[in-house]
């Protein structure tokens, strides 16, 4: 038996692992997503597209789907801007930099339920400290305000990940080009738009492909904080499926619903990568 | 033009530059020279602003600088690694210093047409760094760092990046650019034979100071130090005596030297010549064909001599061979 044989046989029981607990839902949520399969009516008879139809029909489907795209918009842009000033700001040389370090890679060490509720408190109408300072603002029952608020709390937890990514960026950067644009005569200002900004590109796009994906997946933040309210304000794609699966009991028409989610990240995502690519 | 006193920096522990004192006079081609971790780069660092001396004073043109960021000093530096910015073309690279002094666009094309034309890259304009072998890469950044039209070019290790080839081909034209332009140029390198090639004066670097400053000639003739003798060319180092004027090991030799007490003579190998009658006789140990010449490694007296001999010459591994000694050469004093 050879070395490649033996290496194959090694994999063997990951491969099997992996492929029962990712790969037969997946396979068994595509073959569901063609037949008319509920809870109530276990049905396996095959009727093609048409819960596709439906789904694309579904006024409320359409709305949660446009409702995180405005998200997903809000929580990356947000989240690349704000890393992006953390790492710069943690790239310069000051006092007690290893507890800055330190502060801001912690929300990315909570899990996002714990976020959720440490969140709650703080913005509770009634015992958030937060909600007080502000005069009685009800940041999640008040529809003008729970996606902004829902997108805040999302965002202080996933700008760790970005700024610490971003730092190694910056931390990886040849020294001389910026260096040969001082000398030149650029402002710090016209050297980081000019020089660092460009040089940065590949790991912005990246982070933009992982973050986009994670945003359009919000879920336990969704069911921690609002459950999908108040009435549909923060209704997320990812949200609503699972309340049409688990709640409505259609299990058919809820696998749609998530492969056209998953088609549309690929179409992103193979999008992103003709940009990172392109150059 | 620009003038060192008594400059001093240190990281830490490690003293980098520890009491560099010298003058680059205007229009000089000016080398540092020594080995890797000397502080070459650091001192050319000091000059360009990035650091700042913890002793001692860095002057431009008479001025004070110690203070002045780069920006503000009348410098154009160029980088081992070219530098380069990799998201804008040729033209674009270059015109960075000058839009960033908002000249007119009329004027940028103008004036990057003149410098892509100095360093021979015309037509290359529209091209991406990526797309540029290493030494067109450093012929823009040449290009960029006089386009400030700087008083004085700061070059870190410029060629080592190139190839054999390349580099002595860029040598030249380098060279040729800092005549025709009349700028002060101060150059970073360990190569010694480029620093020889290049410079009208070298400062020879260790540990941070200067162990001898002179025109090539002199360093290369007359090193006043083992190091510099050991760093700059090739040869063999004789240990023995002075006394009146000449050098002695267990018997007088006929060569002069200056100097009085134990050290070494320096003999290079081109100043060494069979003769019939010659003063030394020994055995070819090993013989190189070079090309251009024939290396030999002749045992005599219990010494390893390097004698460069025309590469016509039928000697081989094993013959023996009397030499001629040159009738001076550079005393070197033991070291304390
Ligand atoms: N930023 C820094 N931090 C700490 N030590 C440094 C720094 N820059 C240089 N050094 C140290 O200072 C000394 C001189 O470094 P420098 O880069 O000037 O040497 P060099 O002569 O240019 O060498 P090379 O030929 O390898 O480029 C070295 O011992 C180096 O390790
Ligand atoms: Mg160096």
């Amino acid at each position: 038996m050879g070395e490649r044989w033996t290496a194959r046989l090694l994999a063997l029981p990951g491969l099997l692992v992996l492929g029962a607990v990712v790969g037969f839902p997946l396979l068994y949520a595509l073959l569901l997503s063609f037949t008319g399969y509920t809870f109530l009516r276990p049905d396996f008879t095959f009727r093609g597209l048409t819960r596709y139809h439906e789904a694309l029909r579904d006024p409320y489907f359409l709305h949660a789907l446009g409702l995180a795209a405005l998200y997903v918009g809000l929580t990356v842009g947000l989240t690349l801007a704000l890393g992006l000033l953390l790492a710069v700001l943690l790239h310069q040389n000051f006092p007690l930099k290893g507890f800055h370090y330190f502060a801001v890679s912690l929300p990315m060490l909570i899990a996002p339920v714990g976020v959720g509720l440490i969140w709650k408190m703080i913005l509770h109408p009634e015992l958030g400290i937060l909600a007080y300072l502000v005069g009685g603002v009800d940041f999640f029952g008040d529809g003008r305000y729970a996606l902004a608020s829902l997108a805040l709390v999302d965002v202080w937890q996933q700008v760790s990940f970005s700024a610490l990514v971003l730092l190694a960026g910056l931390r990886s950067l040849p020294r001389e080009p910026l260096e040969a644009a001082y000398v030149d005569g650029a402002t710090p200002w016209q050297a980081f738009l000019r020089v660092t900004l460009p040089l940065l590109r590949p790991v912005l796009l990246a982070l933009l492909v992982l973050q986009t994906l994670v945003e359009a997946r919000t879920y336990d933040l969704v069911y921690v904080l609002t459950r999908g309210g108040p009435g549909s304000a923060t209704d997320l794609v990812s949200y609503y499926i699972y309340r049409k699966a688990f709640l409505g009991l259609d299990l058919s028409g809820a696998s749609a619903m998530g492969y056209l989610l998953l088609l549309l990240s690929m179409v992103l995502v193979v999008a992103y990568y003709r940009l990172l690519t392109r150059s | 033009m620009v003038d060192l006193i008594g400059v001093r920096k240190r990281y830490g522990r490690v003293v980098a530059v520890d009491g560099v004192s010298l003058s680059v006079r205007e229009g000089e081609f000016f080398t540092l020279l020594g080995p890797s971790g000397c502080g070459k780069t650091t001192t050319l660092r000091l000059v360009a602003g990035f650091e700042t001396p913890d002793q001692g004073e860095v002057r431009i043109s008479g001025q004070g600088v110690n203070r002045l960021p780069p920006e503000g000093r009348p410098i154009g530096m160029v980088f081992q690694n070219y530098a380069l910015f990799p998201n804008m073309t040729v033209f674009g690279n270059v015109a960075f210093p000058l839009r960033l002094r908002r000249l007119p666009e009329r004027v940028v094309r103008r004036k990057v047409g003149e410098l892509l034309e100095m360093v021979h890259l015309q037509g290359l304009e529209g091209r991406y760094p990526r797309e540029l072998s290493g030494g067109q890469q450093q012929r823009v950044a040449l290009a960029r760092a006089l386009a400030r039209e700087p008083k004085v070019l700061l070059l870190d290790e410029p060629l080592s990046a190139l190839d054999a080839k390349i580099r002595e081909e860029l040598r030249g034209e380098l060279k040729r650019l800092q005549r025709e332009t009349g700028l002060t140029a101060l150059y970073v390198t360990h190569d010694q034979e480029e620093a020889l090639a290049l410079s009208d004066r070298i400062a020879v670097m260790r540990d941070g100071k200067v162990e001898q400053l002179g025109t090539p000639q002199e360093i290369y003739e007359r090193p006043s130090t083992l190091f510099v003798a050991r760093f700059v060319g090739i040869g063999t180092l004789v240990p023995g005596e002075a006394r009146e004027g000449r050098f002695h090991r267990d018997r007088p030799w006929p060569v002069q030297v200056e100097g009085e007490g134990r050290g070494f003579i320096l003999l290079r190998p081109e100043q060494l010549r069979p003769h019939p009658e010659g003063f030394l006789e020994g055995q070819v140990g090993l013989a190189t064909y070079l090309g251009s010449l024939l290396r030999l490694e002749v045992e005599t007296e219990g010494i390893l001599l390097k004698v460069d001999l025309n590469p016509q010459e039928e000697v081989r591994a094993g013959d023996r061979l009397r030499l001629a000694l040159p009738e001076a050469a550079p005393f070197i004093k033991e070291e304390a």
